[in-house]
């Protein structure tokens, strides 16, 4: 016995409850290890460290004392001056915060309503026309870092299939025919064999649309379809990026096999097992296996989608119109009117958003003041005088 | 029993119902100061905070009693409440360690170390252990209190502790290494007659 395995028998020594082998032989190591006596004697006397007497009067009176002096009916307390802010700061958030929020339906509604009925007008009428337009781009030359990325990943090589790339570009344009270039991506799409993957449109500051578009595109037309797509609207940024995950995808795959072959072993070992627990240990270690095995082929699977299928970033800003009023000096009582009617107007729409949100919120506000009314009765009983 | 304080004569109970808590608290927590207590003081090594923690416990465990819900033992529940407010207020402490203690893994024997123990007297050995376990990091010295001062099974440790019972094991075994450590470094023990070190620990 060394002492490593004695101190695992340690605590089963001090217990007394070592069987006769083992408390042998951790006896015989006892005798000649001076470092494990030691170890032994510190934990014995650890053991007659705890003690069972008295405890200091201090804490047997402190805590019956606080006891009582906790039951002790606290005052209570009217709102002090703090409190009375921060209820009428939470007032003031609602009110606000709800008419903002009913406000911001009204809103979203403007955004869509419109720009839908646009993209259906465009993509039939005019979605032929731009459709040449791109494919033209097309054609455009490329980026250098683009030549080199179409020559990795042509169609499906032998070499492609081994070498796994992950290829990634965004492209932002900003746009004064919106609904048009947005009809033309699509078409763009439609003939590049890619799908979308995401849409989603919101309003900038200016109130001007933007829409977020994921694209998945086979990865051999990813350079078509950004060539194409960097001709419609005007260009304001492009990236790409090709990420080689061979290594990592050959390291999965390695560790599949073994993990597969693991498997086959504990499979066999099970076949062989002769008690409960040898099968309780493999089927265990079988379902682990099962969970690794699992996750390695769905972490492959999933790089291979993304190898297959390129994804295209894509923003679509719409510029405001020229504006032409703009470019006139306006003079000062003009300013002053206009202000006070875009305040007006302003100040019209929050009323209606208000008077929104108060029809809506009021189911809630009558509950809760019935609550408050029904606990205030509630501390008056419990007080009386 | 005597020790329950009078009640002052301004005070009037408000309702049954509270008097009633603290009189239920107070008897089912009376014969289980003294254990609340102790583990306490084997906690926090000193009496002070040992009476602060203790006291804290108590009232901590008296404000959530009506949380309690009796599917464990009171006992256990109280416990648990009680190394709670010291692991706490350990941690507060921020003692320092010194890292040689936590990283290595075995620890030297100076020789004749173990005799040299077994010839100090009790009460003498009692401080030094005390002083040792004192210099453990709070959070070895929750498991290693609780199962080699307290007396508790790793299982219960480890339902006390809310711990994993294979961390509490580890954590055991290694503050028992590092508690041998600091004894066998602590000068006025093994050094005191100026004995050179002896070799390591043989495996």
């Amino acid at each position: 016995m060394d002492c490593n395995r004695f101190e695992t028998l340690l605590d089963q020594y001090l217990d007394g409850t070592l069987a006769n082998g083992a408390l042998r032989e951790a006896e015989e190591h006892l005798a000649d290890c001076p470092a494990c006596r030691l170890h032994l004697k510190v934990l014995e006397d650890c053991r007659e460290l705890n003690e069972d007497g008295e405890v200091p009067a201090a804490f047997g009176l402190g805590w019956r004392q606080k006891l009582h002096e906790q039951e002790a009916p606290k005052p209570v307390k009217q709102f002090p001056g703090i409190t009375r802010w921060l209820a009428a700061a939470a007032v003031l958030i609602l009110v606000f915060g709800g008419t903002w929020l009913a406000g911001r339906e009204r809103r979203d509604a403007a955004v869509s309503a419109p720009g839908q009925a646009g993209y259906k007008a465009y993509s039939v009428e005019e979605g032929g026309g731009v459709y040449g337009g791109a494919a033209d781009m097309a054609a455009a030359p490329r980026s250098a870092e683009s030549n080199v990325m179409a020559e990795a990943s042509p169609a499906k090589s032998d070499d492609a299939a081994r070498q796994k790339i992950i290829r990634t570009a965004r492209l932002e344009l900003s746009t004064r025919a919106f609904d048009a270039d947005y009809a033309a991506m699509l078409a763009a799409l439609d003939k590049a064999g890619g799908r979308v993957q995401n849409t989603s449109l919101s309003l900038n500051y200016d109130g001007m649309r933007v829409l977020y578009l994921t694209l998945r595109v086979p990865a051999g037309r990813l350079d078509g379809l950004a060539g194409a797509v960097k001709g419609i609207g005007r260009l304001v940024s492009f990236s790409e990026s090709a990420d080689d995950v061979s290594e990592q995808y050959a390291d999965m795959d390695s560790r599949l096999k073994t993990q597969q072959a693991k498997m086959e072993r504990l499979r066999a070992l099970l076949a062989q097992a002769q008690t409960v627990e040898d099968l309780i240990t493999l089927e265990s270690a079988i379902s682990d296996t099962q969970y690794e095995i699992d996750r390695l082929t769905g972490q492959m699977r999933g790089i291979d989608s993304r190898v297959d299928d390129a994804t295209l970033d894509l923003v679509l800003t719409e510029l405001s119109p020229v504006q032409t009023s703009q470019d006139r000096e306006e003079s000062l009582p003009e300013r002053v009117r206009n202000g006070v009617a875009a305040a007006w107007k302003q100040f019209t729409l929050w009323l209606g958003d208000l008077v929104v949100f108060l029809s809506i919120a009021l189911p809630y506000l009558i509950a809760l003041a019935v609550l408050v009314l029904v606990i205030r009765l509630m501390i008056k009983r419990r007080k009386p005088k | 029993m005597g020790i329950i304080p009078r009640r002052k004569g301004g005070r009037q109970a408000v309702g049954g119902t509270r008097d009633d808590k603290a009189q239920r608290f107070e008897q089912l927590a009376a014969p289980l100061e003294k254990q609340v207590y102790h583990t306490c003081f084997n906690l926090m090594g000193n009496r002070e905070d040992a009476e602060d923690c203790a006291q804290e416990a108590m009232l901590r465990a008296f404000r959530a009693l009506d949380t309690f819900r009796g599917d464990a033992q009171f006992s256990t529940w109280l416990y648990k409440i009680a190394v709670r407010v010291c692991l706490d207020a350990l941690r507060k402490r921020r003692q320092t360690v010194s890292l040689d203690l936590l990283s290595e893994s075995g620890w030297e024997v100076p020789d004749g170390a173990p005799e040299l123990y077994e010839q100090l007297e009790k009460g003498e050995r009692r401080r030094l252990l005390r002083d040792a376990i004192g210099q453990l990091p709070a959070d070895f010295k929750a498991p290693q209190v609780l199962v080699d001062l307290q007396g508790l099974s790793y299982e219960e440790a480890a339902d006390v502790l809310g711990l994993p019972l294979g961390t509490v094991k580890s954590r055991v075994y290694r503050a028992r290494r590092i508690l041998l450590r600091i004894l066998s470094q602590s000068g006025e023990l093994f050094l005191r007659d100026g004995r050179p070190k002896g070799e390591g620990r043989e495996d």
